[in-house]
């Protein structure tokens, strides 16, 4: 079974099935605005299950994978250390309170609509929700090279999908493979 | 009949938005009031404001505005078709990779 190939850099400890479980379902009940920021700390610094270099490396390749990125997280731990059993009690823990809390806010929201501390409370969340995406926005841009080919594909998307209102797959699709090509020749050209 | 067409449209949908979301759910948020909104009335724009808004004041993961959304368009197997379309798929594909760690 090729289940407990484990790195032996980090501590011996193998969690089991119900441990996968726990822990995840604590990151989903604790995630407000993002559980990524609780996910490092419950799986490197409270459960030791990877050292801050493995999860820098797990990290890229869950984020490269189609699907949430703690989503995938679960999975690939779930899977290292206990099979497929192990993957789905992950991704079942992150998603089950988060779900229930989710509809219950649903339901509540369809019942209390129209009460005036209802009305209150969203046009309070609204626009902090909105900037936190923008917080995001304008941290992956100024993280991005400047270069014209950045300018680009920034731009290429943002006009398509957000201006002209195109199905985000195309774009996806003729962007993506684009873009790819030439940041791959923008490398050759630098290294000849 | 009509309702298994909107559960097959919902489950085709979220799982293609949760396949999009490279990088993080962020990426889908043109994209779901452009089908959800515009293409299928299932919510008002507004509406959709407000779903997202309040899965990102819950706790948990992000992208949990398609299980309101699914809520409102067909009850409650609407919203278990949602979720289901958001994290399963997506897993199976990420399942056969043990990480980097070797």
């Amino acid at each position: 079974m090729p289940t407990y190939e484990k790195s032996t850099a980090s501590t011996e400890v193998v969690p089991t099935v119900p441990d996968l479980f726990i822990a995840f379902a604590t990151i989903g009940l604790t995630g407000f605005g993002g559980v990524l920021p609780w996910t490092r700390r419950m799986v490197v610094e409270r459960r030791r299950w990877l050292d801050a270099r493995e999860f820098a490396e797990l990290l890229p390749l869950a984020q490269l994978l189609p699907g949430p990125n703690v989503a995938n997280i679960a999975t690939i731990l779930g899977r290292r250390y206990r099979g497929a059993p192990g993957s789905a009690a992950a991704v079942v823990g992150l998603y089950l309170f988060p779900a229930i809390v989710t509809i219950g806010l649903g339901f509540a929201y369809a019942r209390w609509s129209d009460s005036s501390v209802a009305a209150r409370l969203l046009s309070g969340l609204m626009p902090a929700a909105t900037g936190l995406v923008v917080a995001t926005s304008v941290k992956l841009i100024a993280s991005l090279p400047r270069t014209w080919n950045t300018c680009l594909f920034v731009a290429l998307p943002a006009a398509t999908v957000g201006l002209l209102h195109w199905p985000l797959l195309p774009v996806v699709a003729m962007t993506g493979p684009i873009a790819v090509w030439r940041a791959f020749r923008q490398a050759k050209r630098e290294d000849a | 009949m009509i309702m298994w067409q909107t559960l097959a449209d919902l489950f085709f949908h979220g799982t293609l938005w949760s396949f999009l979301a490279i990088g993080g759910a962020n990426v889908t948020l043109s994209d779901i009031p452009r089908y959800a909104v515009d293409t299928r009335h299932w919510v008002s724009e507004a509406e959709f404001v407000t779903y997202f808004s309040v899965a990102q004041a819950a706790p948990g993961p992000n992208g949990m505005a398609v299980v309101l959304i699914g809520l409102q368009a067909a009850g409650m197997p609407g919203a278990l078709v949602s979720l289901f379309a958001k994290s399963v798929p997506s897993s199976i594909v990420a399942a056969p990779r043990r990480g980097s760690a070797q």
